[in-house]
C-alpha cells in the first residue's frame, strides 16, 4: 500500500532540478516534503502526479512499476494532487454540490442529474467532512480555505488514495489550521496517504509522520517528524555550511529616515503596520507565501485600496494611486514577472524610455537604451530585442531598468530573484546595492533566508499581515527568521 | 540594424530574408499589386482624377477608422463610431439648416456629440467595465436611437417639410467648403485625412503619451504598476475615437450638403475592416495609423477598380470579406505568436 518514487531525475530544458530522489508514502501516513524554494519539491509532486513524466526514474505503486501521462491517469489509479492555486481544480459559477459530485457522477457513469438529490447528497458530504458551507453557493464565492477543503473533500469522496497538497496551508489563519489539521487526521484514518509541502515548520512536525527535506535536487534529510527538532530542519533546508554571501558593511548607519509609513492595515481585522527606512538602507520583510508580502508591497505603491499617509524626505504625502505613489519617487518590481513587470510583446527600448516625457526623438532613445543595457548587463545588448524573447533574468533585469529615467527614493522589490540563474541574480543585487548607494531606501520581499541574509542591512519578519519580529543583520540567521515566520500562531495561541 | 537581426537569428528567430519581407509588407505589396492589376486592366483607372476620387472616397471613412484604431490600441473596441458618424451629420445640418448658426457652432455641436458619445462609451467600458465590444454595441443602437428620434426618421436639408422644424438657414458656402473645397487642386477631405492621420501617427508612435496608450493596451497590470492611470488612458481613447468619427461627419455633411439619417451606419463595417487590416499589417498584430491607412486604402481600391470592371456593387461585400479573411489570416497564422507566450 505504496506509492514510491525511485530515483528520480528532471530538469527543464539545461536546468537539472531532481537528481536521483527517493520519495515513499504509506497509505494513512502523512509524509511531508520541505525545501527552500527552488528545491524541486512541486516537480517531484507533479511528477508523481503525472503532470510531467520522469526523465529518469520510476513511480510505483504497491511495487508497480506504472506511467501516467496525464494528470487523469494518475487520478484514475488514485492519485489527488492539489496545486498551490486550488481555484483551477473548481467551476467558479457552479454551486457547491455540483463542484462537489461532478467526478463521482461521471464515475457512476450517471446520465440522469437529480438535482435535489444531490444538494442531499453533497450536503451530506459536507457534514461527514465537517466544513460548513451553503452547497448552493458559487464556488467562486468560497474564500481560500473553504475551496481548498472543497477540493479535499471531493478528492477523498472520489475514492483517492493519495493526496498531493501543495502548500495548502499558506493563507491559512490559526482557526483555519486547526481545522485543516483535523481534517488530515481523519483523511489519515481512512487510509489516504498524503504528501503535504509546507513551509510552517510547527505545523509539519505536530501533523507529520515522516519528513524528507530536499536540497538542490537531493535528499538530505529523511527522518521521523516527532524526533526531528526546527533547528535540524532549517540547517537541512539551508545547508548552513554553505556559507551565505553577506553584505560587505551597510553606509546607512544614523542616516535620517526617508520613508515613513504608520497605521497601515489590511482590514479591520488585523492590526496597524508602521515601517520606516533610512536613507540608503536595504530593509527585508520576510514571510511565507500568504504572509502578506504582496499585499504590503502593492499597498505601498498604491496598487490596493485603502490609501494611506507616508512620509518622503520630510514631506507627507497621501498615496491614493499607483501614479501618485511613481510620481513621489516610489518605484515597484512586482513579483510576477511576466504578467505584471513586462510587455513581452515589445522591445527592450520601449521599456527603458517608459519615463521619457513630451516627444520621442528615436536616436536619443535609443543612445539612452545602450547605456541603460551596458549598467544593467542587459543580454543580448540590442535595443531592439522583444523583452517575452529574453531569458528570465534579463526581463527582470529591464523590469527594474525602465525605472532607472526618474530619481526613485523609494524602491521596492517583491521576490525579485524568482527562477533567475546565478549570475543575473548577483547583476540585480548589485544594482540594489548601487540604488541603495546613491540615497534610496530600498524594501525587499522575499521568503528567500538566503537572499534575505544577502541584501539585508535590517530583517522584517511578516507573518499574517503583521511584523512579528526584527533582527539586524548580523543577528539574523535561517532558523531565527523560520522560527519568527510562525511566531504569530503561537502569539495568537498563548492568550 | 544588422546587429540586431544578427542576434535575433542566433537566438532562433525565424528570421528567413524573404519570408519575413512578404509577412512586414504584405499588405504594401497587395496594394501595389491591385493597382497595377486595375491599371492594366482599365485605362482610366491610373489617372489623377481617377486616384484623386478614390482617396475622397475612403477619406470619411478613415476618420472613423481613426477613431476604431485609437480604441484597439488600449484594447478596447468601439463600433459605435458609425452611429458617432450619424448623430454628427444631423447635429451639423440642424445647427446650420433650423438654427441657423454660423460655421463656428456648426462645427463645434457636431464635436461635442462626438465628445459625450465618447464619454459614454468610456463610462461603460471602462468605469462600469462592461466588455468594449458590447458597451460600444449598446451605445450605437441608443446613439442610431437619438440621431432619428431628433430627426423623426426625416432628413435635414434645404427647402424640408416642417416637420422636424422650420428652416431658418442653409448649408452656408464656408461650411460646404470642407467637404467640397480644393487646395492646390487637392481636395480638402483628402487634405484632413492626410492632416488627421499625421497627427494621430506622431501622437502615437512620437510621443510618450501615444506610447503609454499601447502600454495600457498590451498590459494594463504592468502599466498600472508603473504608475501609468490606465483608466485615463482607456477614457482619453474613446473621447478621441467619438471625436474622429465626428469629424468624419462633419465631412460628410458637407460633401453631400444634406443631413442624412443613419448616414454614418454603412461606413461602419469598412472602418472596422481598414483597421483590422491595418492590424495585420507589417506582421505585427499591433493597431496602427498607417496600416489603417493602407488598409482603408486597399479597400477604396478595390472598390474602384471592381466597380469600373463592371463588379455588380452588391457583390462587393464578398471582396471586402474576402480580403479582410486574408489579412487576418496573415497575422494570426505566424508562429511567433506560440513563443512570446512562454
Amino acid at each position: 500500500m505504496t506509492l514510491a518514487l525511485a530515483g528520480i531525475h528532471h530538469g527543464f530544458g539545461n536546468h537539472p532540478v531532481l537528481h536521483g530522489v527517493d520519495f515513499t508514502v504509506r497509505r494513512g501516513e502523512v509524509h511531508a516534503l520541505l525545501g527552500m524554494n527552488g528545491a524541486g519539491k512541486s516537480t517531484l509532486l507533479h511528477l508523481a502526479a503525472g503532470v510531467y513524466v520522469p526523465l529518469r526514474g520510476t513511480v510505483l505503486i504497491d511495487g508497480q512499476p506504472c506511467i501516467f501521462r496525464s494528470p487523469g491517469e494518475a487520478a484514475a489509479r488514485g492519485i489527488v494532487f492539489m496545486a498551490q492555486e486550488v481555484d483551477k481544480g473548481l467551476v467558479p459559477q457552479l454551486p457547491v454540490h455540483e463542484n462537489l459530485t461532478a467526478a463521482l457522477l461521471r464515475r457512476e457513469g450517471r446520465i440522469w442529474f437529480e438535482k435535489r438529490g444531490n444538494r442531499e447528497r453533497a450536503r451530506e458530504l459536507l457534514r461527514e467532512y465537517g466544513l460548513e458551507v451553503e452547497e448552493n453557493r458559487p464556488a467562486g464565492t468560497l474564500s481560500l480555505y473553504e475551496k481548498q477543503m472543497l477540493s479535499i473533500i471531493r478528492a477523498a469522496a472520489g475514492h483517492a488514495k493519495y493526496l498531493l497538497l501543495d502548500e495548502p496551508t499558506a493563507s491559512f489563519d490559526r482557526k483555519e489550521a486547526e481545522k485543516f489539521a483535523a481534517m488530515v487526521e481523519r483523511l489519515k484514518a481512512q487510509g489516504i496517504g498524503i504528501v503535504l509541502i509546507s513551509h510552517r515548520l510547527h505545523e509539519v512536525q505536530r501533523m507529520a509522520d515522516l519528513v524528507s527535506v530536499l536540497r538542490d535536487g537531493r535528499t538530505v534529510l529523511h527522518s521521523i517528524a516527532k524526533e526531528t527538532d526546527i533547528p535540524q530542519l532549517v540547517a537541512a533546508m539551508s545547508g548552513e555550511e554553505r556559507g551565505i554571501g553577506r553584505r560587505a558593511g551597510s553606509s546607512a548607519g544614523d542616516n535620517p529616515v526617508n520613508f515613513s509609513v504608520h497605521g497601515l492595515r489590511r482590514s479591520r481585522q488585523f492590526p496597524e503596520l508602521s515601517l520606516s527606512v533610512r536613507k540608503s538602507e536595504i530593509v527585508v520583510v520576510f514571510g511565507h507565501l500568504g504572509s502578506g508580502k504582496t499585499w504590503l508591497a502593492r499597498s505601498l505603491f498604491g496598487a490596493a485600496k485603502p490609501s494611506y499617509r507616508a512620509r518622503i524626505d520630510g514631506v507627507e504625502y497621501t498615496i491614493a494611486s499607483t501614479r501618485q505613489a511613481a510620481r513621489r519617487g516610489i518605484v515597484l518590481v512586482p513579483e510576477e514577472r511576466g504578467k505584471q513587470g513586462i510587455w513581452k510583446r515589445e522591445d527592450i527600448r520601449d521599456h527603458l524610455s517608459l519615463g521619457f516625457r513630451g516627444f520621442i526623438l528615436k536616436r536619443r532613445e535609443t543612445a539612452y537604451s545602450e547605456r541603460i543595457i551596458k549598467a544593467f548587463d542587459i543580454r543580448p545588448a540590442s535595443p531592439g530585442y522583444k523583452v517575452g524573447a529574453l531569458s528570465g533574468g534579463n526581463q527582470q533585469k529591464v523590469a527594474i531598468a525602465k525605472w532607472a529615467t526618474g530619481t526613485p527614493k523609494v524602491a521596492i522589490f517583491d521576490e525579485p530573484m524568482k527562477g533567475i540563474d546565478a549570475a543575473a541574480k548577483e547583476t540585480i543585487f548589485r544594482k540594489i546595492e548601487e540604488w541603495a548607494a546613491s540615497g534610496v531606501s530600498v524594501l525587499y520581499m522575499t521568503a528567500e533566508p538566503d537572499d534575505a541574509l544577502r541584501i539585508a542591512d535590517r530583517i522584517l519578519v511578516l507573518s499574517r499581515n503583521r511584523f512579528t519580529a526584527e533582527f539586524t543583520a548580523a543577528e539574523a540567521t535561517p532558523a531565527r527568521l523560520f522560527e519568527a515566520a510562525e511566531e504569530e500562531a503561537r502569539l495568537v495561541g498563548n492568550d | 540594424m544588422e546587429t540586431i537581426e544578427l542576434q535575433q537569428n542566433k537566438q532562433g528567430f525565424r528570421v528567413r530574408g524573404a519570408g519575413q519581407a512578404l509577412y512586414r509588407y504584405g499588405a504594401v505589396i497587395t496594394i501595389l499589386v491591385v493597382i497595377a492589376f486595375f491599371s492594366i486592366a482599365n485605362d482610366h483607372f491610373f489617372t489623377y482624377a481617377n486616384l484623386s476620387d478614390i482617396l475622397k472616397s475612403i477619406s470619411i471613412v478613415t476618420f472613423l477608422a481613426l477613431g476604431v484604431t485609437f480604441s484597439l490600441v488600449v484594447d478596447g473596441f468601439d463600433v459605435s463610431v458609425g452611429s458617432t458618424t450619424s448623430l454628427a451629420v444631423i447635429a451639423a445640418a440642424s445647427a446650420l439648416v433650423i438654427h441657423r448658426q454660423e460655421l463656428f457652432v456648426a462645427v463645434l455641436v457636431p464635436l461635442s456629440c462626438g465628445a459625450a458619445v465618447g464619454l459614454l462609451n468610456a463610462f461603460l467600458a471602462v468605469k462600469l467595465r462592461l466588455p468594449d465590444l458590447l458597451a460600444t454595441l449598446a451605445v450605437m443602437y441608443v446613439v442610431n436611437g437619438i440621431q432619428q428620434t431628433y430627426s423623426k426618421g426625416y432628413s435635414i436639408y434645404e427647402g424640408m417639410p416642417a416637420t422636424v422644424g422650420h428652416q431658418t438657414g442653409k448649408f452656408i458656402p464656408s461650411f460646404k467648403w470642407i467637404g467640397q473645397g480644393e487646395w492646390f487642386g487637392i481636395p480638402m477631405p483628402v487634405l484632413l485625412m492626410v492632416l488627421f492621420v499625421a497627427l494621430s501617427h506622431l501622437f502615437l508612435e512620437y510621443t510618450t503619451y501615444g506610447r503609454r496608450m499601447y502600454m495600457v493596451g498590451g498590459n494594463p497590470e504592468a502599466a498600472n504598476l508603473f504608475g501609468i492611470p490606465v483608466e485615463r488612458y482607456r477614457v482619453f481613447a474613446y473621447v478621441v475615437s467619438g471625436l474622429l468619427a465626428s469629424v468624419g461627419g462633419i465631412v460628410l455633411a458637407s460633401r453631400i450638403g444634406t443631413g442624412q439619417v443613419s448616414a454614418g451606419a454603412p461606413l461602419l463595417m469598412d472602418s472596422v475592416a481598414a483597421a483590422y487590416i491595418g492590424y495585420a499589417l507589417f506582421g505585427e498584430k499591433r493597431p496602427s495609423v498607417l496600416g489603417t491607412l493602407l488598409g482603408s486604402i486597399l479597400i477604396g481600391v478595390l472598390l474602384n477598380g471592381l466597380t469600373m470592371m463592371n463588379v455588380p456593387y452588391f457583390a462587393q461585400d464578398i471582396v471586402k470579406g474576402g480580403i479582410l479573411i486574408l489579412a487576418l489570416t496573415f497575422s494570426f497564422l505566424r508562429k511567433d505568436s506560440a513563443r512570446m507566450k512562454s
